[in-house]
Order: structure tokens, then C-alpha cells, then sequence
């Protein structure tokens, strides 16, 4: 099932995307006003593309109950059924996707356990906190156990315990075969969870793939790489013998070093021999553009 | 970390003042967002601002016509020219005395529309939109703050009563032969001002009371609306009962009028115990609203 | 600067700050704690709305239990709230004037002032448009503008970056980090994303159940011993890993060519490692001395005092 979704062409707030999704977790990324939300509601089948198509799971979601049975989605906005219990909550939107009643509360009380609500699954939700809230919303997005879980900004204003106890379960669906598709503002959070990203900016897809790989493809920004050494000066005149390095940089007072490079795989080729028969005393050495932030700004300007 | 921005911080040299009108900044800022949609205050100050001309034109003519007629009636029955134009001054003047009464009695209700919709919004929509975080925070107390939005509802009801008012009564001691209208019925001008700023008071106290408690502008607005009908539906189906001396009290309108009766009828009218007990009903009803402001505003306050 | 002994706050019988002493630096402190833990009861403490039921709080020496101080107190603060508090109808500009005119500035000087913090949070272009049209972005960037108005000593900062997208967080930060830097504003700075708190403080304080849980330099608090390391390398694995069994040195390997190590005798400097690398004709790609982040140390000193309670 690595065929995902497929879709071409001009949508709402979108613009002549084509890409393919796979399994695990995929982050969703972008500045706002990308388009995220919109192309989430797209995939969850709230909202129908103006132009061109759309699979989910091999199917077209608008409107379409039988897929709704196997996706579950986690909106952004903070709408609950302020009246109703979290159990009552979650049941019903389980029926929903047609189960009976028996079963729909068999599969909410699982699902609220997931998300460690079952001690306040019986009062109503209006006298939840914000990450009960969210953890509400999730449960009923997996209370019927879907192949494809899509969530946009479910960490948002959430506490770190809060914040921790959800990724892992993002986690922990992802290890169970789900596959989730989750859309942030914030990069650290996506990188805790998942190196696959989608990058949508001004309603374009930007890049897609793995975080590193990505970066790799951006070859209009040298790579950069960060040393600590005991003898910054003496690594930076050995480093400068070295034909890939095309500037270096050299902060003496905190014993730092910054190397540009084109070719990152050359370089530490050529670097591991030097560092080794030399003594600089290095105590660090890393990529200091290599993140999901520095893909992000180079990408987006 | 080297920083790129352009921006430039820099600090502040001088002193901040510690003047006991912290509330002055925000009245002005919150008077100069209620002016700037024109169309609510052309359609309310419009008509209070053509019944002011109408009625400037009306005491000019009272004195001029009156004068005129009743002075060539005095000279064809006889009596000698002076005294005759003396009596006629004096006749058109409690003419006018009497119109300036009047006018206040009319123009209240432009002040309770002014208030109600000028007022209603000041305190809910901070609260609505947690303003009241970002003065809160600052060194200003629930007295300043309240000091502003009072000062700003009472200055559009002011300029829907009050001043209009005063127009007329300059009006009519400018129009007197050597301002003769305001040292003989000065009383009237002193007693119509403080008859109009009991209506601005109260008013201004019930709206901001009501703002208070309302989740935004439009509940705080019927809300000010329906207390007032209320009280008076209440007050109408008491006197069906026969009982209606008593339960007017409850009633700020009536109060209010019952007050005028006394008020801009002197120095012929008595201080009755009915007067009285208007008293102290409108002040009960003005210490309620003050009452639930202080506690809404502490409420606000500490809820930063 | 900040200075807090045996703080004590009840509502009725529920104890918001339990008996809470910490005594603060100068410079950005970041506040953590989960939600419900005292941070807001703290603030209002801090701004002179809320009277501590005992103990005493002292900010830059004033103390918000004396009169006479309370509102000297909210003159040397700047507080950006959590929430969107901007007053619909009013343009960015008039809002932080008026703002700053209540603090005490002259009309003359708030109007400057307004203007040049609206410069510095790069609100340039909008500041004549009414705040309804206002971004969260530009909503944020305005609220850190009237914290400033008056060019507060001390600033209270809830959540700053809420919202924000990655440009708009980086810029929260990067004024954030000028400030305290560059112009000396001792900074207190609560947020749920401890990356930014990491990046933009010094200093932390650890809140919970009203009770501060730990307080320190994220410098030590995050620091690993000496010698540990994470390494990654490419190329024949096997045969580094038979260096490494070679020099005796203790590692783990985590797939894809990361190792955890330690080096002997807590060495500092990692010239070893390329030598066994190169010896076994690999490549290093990344060595960096272990540091937990602020993160991980932030939950594991919460599920610590947990586990003291229980």
C-alpha cells in the first residue's frame, strides 16, 4: 500500500500538485497560508478539488462513505459537542461511520484509553482542558481503527507532557501500520517524529521526501559544517589544503569552525585522514544545515 | 549567534509620569474610535442637533414676536410704552423658562440612546477580546478604568442632553435685554444642568453595568434596552393594579421624571415624600449598578 | 531580580503556589511547568493583581504586596499575554500609543516610541491598518511591541511564539534573544515549546503543583559527562565496530551507522574516533558530545518529582 494518494492538478488553495504519499508518519509543512489545511480537508473528503484528481487509498474521498470508514481525521478547529460526554462524543461519531451501537462504544472506550482520557470519558467535554480537547478529536479519528489517520496541528498550544505522551502515540500508530499524515508549524516537532516531509508553499508542492535527501538536492546552498576543536586555527590551516572546501571560518574565542563545502560526501572523504593523523583535539563536528529549519529556509524565501 | 535584523531598539531617557489621570488616555483613545464611524452619529446626533436649531429659532422668536405683539397691544389699550415693553420681556421670559424645561424633558431619550449605544460595547468587548489583559498589566486600576469608560459614555450622553440644553439656555440670556434671563431665572439653567447629569449619571451607570455583564455589544445593548422597558412595562402594570406610587420607584425612568416634576418646576413646586422616595429609588438603582461594576471590573482584573 | 521566598497562594483550599522560594538572575529566565502548575498565578502575583496569602515576591526590589509599589511595579514591566487581546477597530498604531500613554508617557513620547517599537517588531508596513486585518503573525509581533512601549527593565512573556509559523517563530525569537542580549531586558519567558526556551534563555525555572521542581543554567542542566559521545559514520561498519572492540571502548550501535560511545577516561576530544575510522576506511559524517535536551530534561525532572509525591 505505497500508493497513497495520487492527485493532479488545480484545487482550492492549491496549485497543479501531484505527489504520492506512502506509509508511516509524513509531516506536512509549510508557512501558513501554504495550503495545508486545505489539502488535508481534501484527502479527509471534506471539500472536493476544482480541478484535476484525487485517490485515497485507491478511492476518490469526496463525499465518499466507504473510504470515511477507513480514515480517520483529526481537524484543526476546536469544535466539540460541548453537551456531550467524551464517551458519548467519540460513540457517536463512531456510528457514524457504521457501526452499531454496541460496538461503537467497544471501540470508544478502547480508543479513549489510547489517549489516556477514560478517567474523564464521562463528563461533559465543555469542562475539558486543551490537550484533553485535542486528545477528544484524536480518539475519534482512531476510535474505528483507520489505514489512514490525517491530522492538522495536533500539538499546538499542548503542554510538553501533553505534547510527549501524543507523539508517541503517533508513534506507536505509525509501528502499528497506520499511516499518518500531520501537518505543524512547528519543524523540531515534525523532526521528533518523522524524517518524510511535505513542504507546501503558495499552494505549490515545494519538496517531498526524506529530510536529508531533500537537502542534498539544494545544491545552490553549500553545505555547511560546524567544528569544535581545541586548535581551531591549526584544523582550519589544515582543512584549507583540502580542494572541496571552499571557505572556512574561524571564531577563535569559543573554538569554533565553519567549513563550507558543495560536496559534503567528498569532503568527509577527505576529512576522517586529515583529522586522524593530525592532532587538533576535536570535540565536535556537525552539519550545521542539515535540520528540517535550514531545508525549510532555504526552500522557503 | 550573529542577527540580522535592521531593526533598531532604543530605550526610553525620559521619565514616565505618575499624574493621577491615567484614565484621561483611555477615554480619549476609546471616544476617538467611537467618532470615527459617521453614520451611527449622524443618525443619532443628527436629530438632536435639529432639534436644537429649531428650538434656538423658536426662543429668538419668542422674544421677538411676544415683544413685538403684546407691546403693541399694551400701547393701543394706553398704558405707557417702558412698562409695557418691561411686562412683555417678562412674560416672554418664563415663556421661555417653561420651553427650556420642556426641552430637557424631550431630549432625555437621546441620552439614554446615546449611552446605550455608544456605551454598551466598552466593557464587553474588552472582555470579549481580553483588552482588558493589556491595561490590567499596566499601572492602572479598576477606579482608572472605570473612570474611562464612565467619562466616555457620559460624554456622548452629555452631547445629547446636556449640551444641546445649554445651547438653548445661552440662547436665551443672549436674547435677553442685558442678559435680564439669567439673573432673574437663572435657577432654571443651574436646575436643568443638574436634572440632565442625574440622567447621564444614571444612564451612563446602568449601561456600563449591563456592558459589564454582557458576553458582547449586541446582548449588553438589548439588554440595556430591555431593562429599560421592562422597568417601565412594570411600573404601567402596577397602576393598573392601583398600586403604581409605590412600584414607579423601581423604575429609573419614572423616577427620573418624577424628580423633573419637582425639579424643573421650582420654585412652585413642593419637595413631597413622593419626590423623596424618587431619590433614593434612582439611587438605589445607580449604588446596584456601581455595586456590579466594582465587582465585574475586580473579577476582570484578576482574571490577567 | 527576581526573588521569591515561602510565596503562598490559596484559593479557598486549593494552594495555587505551595510555599514557592527561587531566587532568579538577571538576564532570560524561561518559566516551564505543565499546564495548571502556578504560571499564571505567578504572573498575576508578579504584576501586583493577586496578594500572595503569605511570603514575599520581590521584582528589581519592589515588592507587590506594598501599595505604594504596585503600580511602580507594572511601570518596569512589559506583559505579553497568551491570548489574542487586541481591541478590533483600532489601527496597530493607536493601540501601543494609547497603551503607552497609560503607562505615563507624554503624548509626544508615546507616539515616538510607538512607532519605533513597531519598527523594531518589523510592523513598519501595517501600522496604519486596523487590527481585524492582522495576522497571527502580525498579532503576536504587536503584542511584544506594547510590552515595550515603555522600555520596561523586566518583561513577562506568555507563550510568544503560539501560532507563529517557522519564519514568524524564528523572527519571535531572534527579537526576543536582541532584547535580552543586546539591551539588557531581563526576560521571563513561559512556553510550552522548550526549543525556544533553550534557545533564546539562560536560565530556568521548573514549576509544578505550585512548587518550583528545579532551577538552574540550561547550560548545566542539559551538560552530559565528559568523553560520552554520538557518532555517525559511513562505510564498512563491521569493520569500525572491530576497532572499537579493539580499543576497548564501550558503544552502542543504533543502526544506519549511528553509535553512542564513550571514550576512555571521560577524554574530551574525539581524534580517536577519525583515527579508528580511518584505519577502517570509513568516513565520519558527525561526532558531537551527548547533551539531553532541555526537553528530555524537563520531563524527566517532572516524572522525578512525581515520583516523590506518590
Amino acid at each position: 500500500m505505497n500508493d497513497l494518494g495520487r492527485w493532479y492538478g488545480q484545487v482550492v488553495g492549491l496549485n497543479d500538485l501531484s505527489l504520492e504519499i506512502g506509509e508511516g508518519i509524513t509531516g506536512l509543512i509549510g508557512p501558513n497560508g501554504a495550503g495545508k489545511s486545505t489539502f488535508l480537508k481534501l484527502i479527509a473528503g471534506e471539500i472536493r478539488p476544482s480541478r484535476g484528481s484525487l485517490r485515497v487509498l485507491g478511492e476518490v474521498p469526496f463525499a465518499n462513505r466507504a473510504l470515511f470508514a477507513r480514515l480517520g481525521f483529526c481537524p484543526q478547529q476546536d469544535a466539540l459537542y460541548e453537551r456531550m460526554t467524551g464517551m458519548q462524543f467519540v460513540s457517536f461519531l463512531v456510528r457514524l461511520s457504521g457501526y452499531s451501537q454496541a460496538d461503537a462504544m467497544k471501540l470508544a472506550g478502547r480508543a479513549l484509553e489510547r489517549v489516556d482520557l477514560m478517567e474523564a470519558a464521562h463528563r461533559p467535554t465543555r469542562t475539558y482542558s486543551k490537550g484533553m480537547r485535542q486528545r477528544v478529536k484524536l480518539a475519534q479519528a482512531i476510535a474505528h481503527k483507520p489505514e489512514l489517520l490525517v491530522v492538522d496541528e495536533p500539538l499546538t498550544g499542548l503542554d510538553p507532557i501533553a505534547r510527549e505522551s501524543l507523539t508517541s502515540l503517533f508513534k506507536e500508530l505509525a509501528s502499528e501500520g497506520t499511516s499518518i499524515l500531520l501537518s505543524s508549524h512547528v519543524l523540531h516537532e515534525v523532526e521528533s517524529m518523522t524524517n518524510e516531509i511535505v513542504l507546501l508553499h503558495r499552494g505549490r508542492l515545494l519538496a517531498q521526501g526524506e529530510v536529508r535527501e531533500v537537502r542534498d538536492l539544494l545544491s545552490r546552498h553549500p553545505r555547511r559544517i560546524e567544528f569544535s576543536a581545541r586548535s581551531p586555527r591549526k584544523l582550519a590551516g589544515a582543512l584549507m589544503e583540502l580542494e572541496l572546501v571552499s571557505s572556512i571560518q574561524v571564531s577563535a574565542e569559543d573554538s569554533r569552525l565553519l567549513v563550507e563545502t558543495s560536496d559534503a560526501g567528498g569532503f568527509f572523504r577527505a576529512l576522517t585522514p586529515v583529522v586522524a593523523s593530525g592532532d587538533f583535539g576535536v570535540t565536535s563536528m556537525e552539519c550545521a544545515d542539515e535540520d528540517l529549519e535550514s531545508v525549510f529556509d532555504y526552500l522557503v524565501t | 549567534m550573529a542577527t540580522t535584523h535592521t531593526e533598531v531598539y532604543r530605550g526610553f531617557k525620559g521619565q514616565l509620569s505618575a499624574h493621577p489621570f491615567r484614565w484621561l488616555p483611555l477615554f480619549l483613545s476609546e471616544f476617538a474610535v467611537a467618532t470615527r464611524k459617521k453614520l451611527p452619529l449622524l443618525l443619532l446626533y443628527g436629530p438632536v442637533a435639529i432639534a436644537t436649531i429649531v428650538a434656538m429659532v423658536m426662543v429668538y422668536l419668542t422674544y421677538i414676536v411676544e415683544g413685538v405683539g403684546d407691546s403693541t397691544e399694551s400701547i393701543r389699550s394706553g398704558t405707557d410704552v417702558a412698562s409695557a415693553f418691561a411686562l412683555a420681556a417678562v412674560q416672554s421670559m418664563l415663556e421661555v423658562r417653561v420651553f427650556i424645561t420642556q426641552f430637557y424633558d424631550r431630549m432625555s431619550i437621546f441620552c439614554l440612546l446615546a449611552a446605550t449605544w455608544f456605551g454598551s460595547g466598552l466593557i464587553c468587548e474588552d472582555r470579549r477580546v481580553n483588552a482588558h489583559l493589556l491595561y490590567f498589566s499596566r499601572p492602572l486600576n479598576r477606579l482608572h478604568y472605570f473612570l474611562g469608560k464612565f467619562v466616555t459614555v457620559g460624554t456622548f450622553a452629555a452631547f445629547a442632553m446636556l449640551v444641546p440644553g445649554l445651547i438653548i439656555c445661552l440662547m436665551a440670556v443672549v436674547n435677553s435685554e442685558d442678559y435680564a434671563f439669567l439673573k432673574e431665572q437663572g435657577d432654571v439653567i443651574v436646575y436643568s444642568t443638574l436634572y440632565a447629569l442625574l440622567w447621564i449619571v444614571s444612564t451612563s451607570s446602568f449601561v456600563l453595568a449591563i456592558s459589564s455583564l454582557a458576553p458582547k455589544k449586541l446582548f449588553a445593548l438589548v439588554g440595556v434596552f430591555g431593562f429599560y422597558m421592562m422597568s417601565e412595562m412594570f411600573v404601567e402594570v402596577a397602576r393598573e393594579m392601583g398600586k403604581a406610587e409605590f412600584f414607579q420607584y423601581f423604575s429609573p425612568g419614572g423616577n427620573l421624571f418624577a424628580i423633573a416634576d419637582w425639579m424643573l418646576a421650582r420654585p412652585g413646586a413642593e419637595f413631597t415624600d413622593q419626590v423623596m422616595y424618587s431619590f433614593v429609588g434612582l439611587g438605589a438603582m445607580v449604588g446596584g449598578a456601581l455595586f456590579v461594576l466594582a465587582r465585574r471590573l475586580k473579577r476582570m482584573e484578576l482574571s490577567v | 531580580m527576581l526573588s521569591l521566598q515561602n510565596l503562598e497562594v490559596l484559593f479557598g483550599t486549593v494552594r495555587a503556589l505551595d510555599r514557592l522560594s527561587v531566587e532568579v538572575p538577571h538576564g532570560s529566565v524561561g518559566l516551564l511547568g505543565p499546564n495548571g502548575a502556578g504560571k499564571t498565578t505567578l504572573i498575576k502575583v508578579l504584576l501586583g493583581l493577586l496578594a500572595p496569602t503569605s511570603g514575599s515576591a520581590q521584582l528589581a526590589g519592589l515588592d507587590p504586596r506594598r501599595n505604594a509599589d504596585k503600580l511602580q511595579l507594572r511601570r518596569i514591566v512589559g506583559y505579553m499575554p497568551e491570548s489574542d487581546c487586541l481591541i478590533p477597530g483600532r489601527t496597530g498604531i493607536e493601540l501601543v500609543a494609547t497603551l503607552g500613554r497609560i503607562t505615563g508617557l507624554s503624548n509626544a513620547d508615546a507616539m515616538t516610541r510607538a512607532h519605533e517599537m513597531l519598527d523594531y517588531v518589523g510592523l513598519e508596513d501595517q501600522r496604519y491598518r486596523s487590527l481585524d486585518q492582522y495576522s497571527t503573525g502580525m498579532k503576536q509581533r504587536l503584542k511584544l511591541a506594547q510590552a515595550l512601549v515603555h522600555d520596561p527593565l523586566f518583561l513577562l512573556l506568555d507563550e510568544p511564539t503560539n501560532g507563529l509559523d517557522p519564519k514568524g517563530r524564528r523572527h519571535m525569537l531572534e527579537l526576543i534573544e536582541d532584547l535580552g542580549a543586546t539591551h539588557g531586558k531581563n526576560i521571563l519567558l513561559c512556553s510550552h515549546l522548550l526549543p525556544d526556551v533553550e534557545k533564546t534563555c539562560d536560565h530556568v525555572v521548573v514549576i509544578q503543583h505550585g512548587r518550583v521542581i528545579e532551577s538552574g543554567s540550561i547550560e548545566e542542566l542539559t551538560r552530559a559527562e565528559d568523553g560520552e559521545l554520538n557518532v555517525e559514520i559511513s562505510g564498512d561498519t563491521a569493520a569500525f565496530e572491530a576497532e572499537l572492540k579493539a580499543a576497548s571502548l564501550v558503544f552502542d550501535s543504533r543502526g544506519g551507522g549511528h553509535y553512542g560511545m564513550s571514550l576512555a577516561g571521560g577524554q574530551a576530544d574525539a581524534d580517536s574516533v577519525f583515527a579508528l575510522a580511518h584505519r577502517s576506511h570509513c568516513d565520519v559524517l558527525s561526532v558531537e558530545p551527548v547533551r539531553s535536551s532541555l526537553e528530555q530534561v524537563f520531563l524527566s525532572v517532572l516524572h522525578e518529582a512525581e515520583g516523590e509525591k506518590d
